[in-house]
């Protein structure tokens, strides 16, 4: 059977494409370094990346590595030789590609194919996150670092930690965490030392610390853009593959510099007027993970109904999840900091529905499409705000739980009985 | 049926009519805590002088014999059985419970706490039962255990404040020593199930352990030490020739009905590591300070696949198959235990050929053709006395 193609996108930035170009680069550059004998590691993106970057030990963050094999149509045969071992192929499908990709030995593998991994690294925020990663490094040889993921179990937890987090994360965050996991990055970093022989400096971990701060700086200046600029100078097939590249580099110069790139570009077009759609009606926001296979789809709704995405949690996290200032505090702190809660802005009802509901009229939203993401207070909370929502109940990556012309009909409908009259209604109280 | 089995129909009835036990508590005075999940540490609310009684939301659904809404407000959001308690609890239909612990089995309980947090948060649940969650973490190392005791210690605190009273150590050196007690109780039990004859069948050693998470003490150790004493007068629950043996692993089931389609077949039952079984292997240690006890006792629990390492619990799995002189395997995979699923290659692999494995997909209750649960496992109990070439031979198993 052959695989279905995905939507293709239409280039809305300069920038975009160097990024892209500079990321073949750099996997060519990592594959090299990989066949001279060096280690390399495949961190899940909850994992701390600074740390290797300060090491200098070369790493591929797995949900890129599936949002690849997902772009190239891949996934569908890589899922089926996950099941024919035995695994199942409906668990943890972001996840466990790349490891699909191993035990099909696809002789044609995207982008010359993922070096085997000498590392393998993952926060354990899901139930079988310890068994997948266990299974794959055994059948890699690879060995596994595994990274405690706690839960917050206050009574109250304040909402606002977009606001309080970068500056006052030592105050903001319970203690117990934050020691947990400053001694498991303390602990992980011996490992890393004995394991590759390199030296941790801690100047040189200070630094990437600094280049990631000022990254998701000009993360936030062009998020800040999007939401206040009407219509939208660019849309989510745009945002996510030029915010998500830099970040898979995170904490390096080229990251800050190609970010500051994003925004620079955004504010030229901003100022100039042009736009993602000139007859924007419709102002979206996509809840879930991205539908790498198929960015074009975002621009179908442009062309088709003049509904522009405007917003995704990739450039929505890239802005407020990632600062963590730590003048006169330890910087390995502050990276536990950044790391205690990743995921708990997207899933803790408590964060993520005040920050849906905060991005979502920042934004000037008009509907929300919510794929695989079954947040009932979000959905309650926007609802309440007169933004409605429509939820999918899909994979980003398993095409066998939608296809474009599934999605086409669903949020086409969503479009014209839901987001429209929202629309109106924004203009006529605008 | 041979001999008394009185104390087989008082254990049955406490694991099947868990809120009879708890109104008797609370008529006498007491308040009970609910506790969801494995890892919900019983000792602390025993200590606090409150009655810990385990839920399970499959077995309350299968009990109410309510159909579960899985369209509901969090239907997307949690699993069947855990969207239909979450329901049940905000509807009153859990009234008697006064408490409810929430363990972190699964993130799905996570979720739930979440979600329940945030309903009171909101002021949309004002009639909500105080709700603790313990953030118990799962790996072996330094970091994890000293987390797990701060998180213990807080849980306490907060327990004692429902109670009314403090929890002192020599509290929680009780409830420990109340454990060690009952380990001690169905390490016999096990003792029984595995002799080359076995003297209890596993529907009554599972219906043990479940009462021995709702009764008090002093009304689970007489049925206790009836099913042993009866066990050991016996010769055998087989019958004259040999019962196929067959070890339960994988997705929990507290279901007495799977168990016994199985043994009609037959098969007898020898031993489980699902997380609603017990063989007496854990309870808390004998610590200076005891609540290190009871929490090494949880991070180093067999529990569940969810959230567990994959090689040190596919081979306490196998240590445990083969103690037990299991001839086969039967796998139960939950629809939404995810980990089981991840864990059963690796499981195979290590039993070898030598120990053959029929794995059998469980169905959510409330699915259509969640009726059909038995049957389906019945089928697999089949499949496997076919793998080991024994006959069916219906009513060789019985109490």
């Amino acid at each position: 059977m052959a695989e279905q193609a995905g939507v293709r996108r239409r280039p809305e930035l300069a920038c975009t494409q160097r990024f892209t170009r500079y990321q073949r680069d750099w996997f060519a550059g990592l594959r090299e370094r990989a066949a001279a004998g060096e280690p390399v590691a495949l961190l899940s993106a909850d994992a701390p990346h600074e740390i290797y970057r300060a090491m200098d030990i070369p790493y591929v963050v797995v949900q890129w590595w599936s949002s690849v094999i997902a772009a190239k149509q891949k996934a569908p045969g890589y899922l089926r030789a996950l099941a024919a071992a035995g695994y199942p192929d409906d668990s943890e499908q972001y996840n466990a590609l790349p490891l699909a990709g191993l035990l099909a030995a696809d002789d044609d593998p995207p982008w010359g194919g993922l070096p085997r991994p000498a590392i393998i690294s993952a926060s354990l925020g899901t139930d079988a996150m310890r068994q997948l990663c266990e299974t794959w490094a055994e059948r890699s040889g690879a060995v596994f670092l595994p990274i405690e993921k706690t839960v917050d179990p206050r009574a109250d937890p304040p909402e606002d930690w977009w606001a309080r987090l970068p500056g006052s994360w030592d105050s903001f965050l319970p203690a117990e965490r934050l020691d947990l996991l400053t001694d498991e990055l303390t602990g992980l970093i011996r490992v890393l030392e004995q394991a590759t022989g390199r030296r941790f400096s801690m100047s040189k971990f200070a630094e990437v610390m600094h280049l990631a701060n000022e990254q998701a700086e000009h993360n936030a200046a062009a998020r800040d853009l999007v939401a206040a600029t009407v219509p939208a100078p660019v849309s989510i097939a745009e945002t996510m593959p030029a915010v998500m590249v830099p970040q898979w580099h995170r904490g390096s110069a080229w990251a800050r510099d190609a970010a500051a790139e994003f925004r620079a570009e955004l504010a030229q077009r901003a100022a100039s007027g042009q736009v993602a759609c000139a007859g924007e009606r419709v102002r979206l926001m996509w809840l879930g993970r991205g539908l790498w296979s198929s960015l074009g789809l975002y621009q179908y709704f442009q062309d088709t109904y003049g509904a522009v995405f405007v917003w995704s949690m990739y450039l929505g996290l890239a802005a407020d999840g990632y600062a963590r200032y730590f003048d006169g505090r330890d910087p390995l702190r502050a990276l536990a900091a950044r790391f205690v809660t990743v995921g708990d802005e997207l899933r803790m009802p408590a964060w993520s529905a005040a920050w849906h509901l905060k991005e979502a009229v920042a934004h000037q939203v008009d509907g929300v499409v919510s794929l695989g993401e079954d947040d009932y207070f979000s959905v309650r909370r926007l609802a309440g705000a007169g933004i409605p929502v429509l939820s999918v109940a899909a994979d980003n990556v398993d095409r066998r739980t939608w296809d474009e012309d599934g999605l086409k009909a669903v949020i086409s409908r969503f479009i014209e009985e839901r987001a429209l009259p929202a629309a109106e209604r924004r203009r006529d109280a605008g | 049926m041979s001999g008394d089995r009185a104390w087989a129909a008082t254990l049955r009835y406490a694991c099947e009519r868990p809120a009879e036990t708890a109104a008797a508590w609370r008529a006498g005075g007491g308040r009970v805590a609910g506790l969801l999940g494995w890892s919900a540490p019983r000792e602390l609310v025993a200590a606090a002088g409150l009655l810990p009684v385990r839920l399970s939301p499959q077995g309350l659904a299968r009990q109410a014999g309510a159909p579960v809404d899985t369209t509901g407000a969090f239907g997307r959001e949690l699993a069947p059985a855990t969207a239909w308690f979450a329901a049940a609890l905000l509807s009153g239909a859990l009234d008697w419970i006064d408490f409810l612990v929430i363990g972190r089995d699964r993130e799905d309980y996570t979720r739930l706490f979440y979600l329940l947090r945030e309903l009171r948060r909101t002021g949309s649940a004002p009639e909500l039962i105080p709700v603790a969650f313990f953030d118990l973490l799962r790996l072996p190392s330094r970091t994890s255990a000293r987390y797990n005791r701060q998180r213990a210690a807080e849980l306490t605190a907060v327990i004692a404040g429902w109670a009314g009273r403090p929890v002192t150590p020599s509290d929680l050196a009780r409830a420990a020593e109340a454990e060690r007690e009952i380990a001690l109780s169905f390490g016999g039990i096990q003792v029984l199930r595995t002799r080359p004859q076995p003297a209890i069948t596993g529907t009554d050693a599972l219906a043990a352990a479940l009462a021995a998470r709702v009764l008090p003490l002093d009304q689970l150790r007489p049925p206790l030490d009836a099913a042993l004493a009866s066990g050991r007068a016996r010769q055998a629950v087989t019958g004259a020739g040999r019962a196929a043996r067959v070890f339960l692993a994988g997705s929990g089931t507290d279901n007495l009905a799977v168990y016994a389609a199985l043994e009609d077949l037959g098969i007898a039952i020898v031993g489980e590591d699902h997380e609603w079984g017990d063989d007496g292997s854990e309870y808390p240690r004998t610590t200076r300070d005891p609540l290190d006890g009871i929490v090494d006792r949880y991070q180093f629990a067999h529990g569940g696949a969810a959230r567990a390492g994959l090689r040190d619990r596919v081979l306490a799995t196998v240590d445990r198959v083969r103690a037990t002189g299991a001839d086969g395997v039967l796998y139960l995979l939950g629809r939404r235990d995810e980990a089981a699923g991840w864990e059963l290659p690796a499981l195979r692999e290590h039993l070898g050929h030598g120990i053959p494995l029929v794995a059998v997909r469980l169905k959510d209750p409330g699915d259509a053709t969640s009726q059909g649960e038995t049957s389906d496992v019945r089928q697999a109990g089949r499949d496997l006395l076919a793998v080991l070439g024994a006959g069916e031979t219906a009513g060789a198993v019985h109490g």
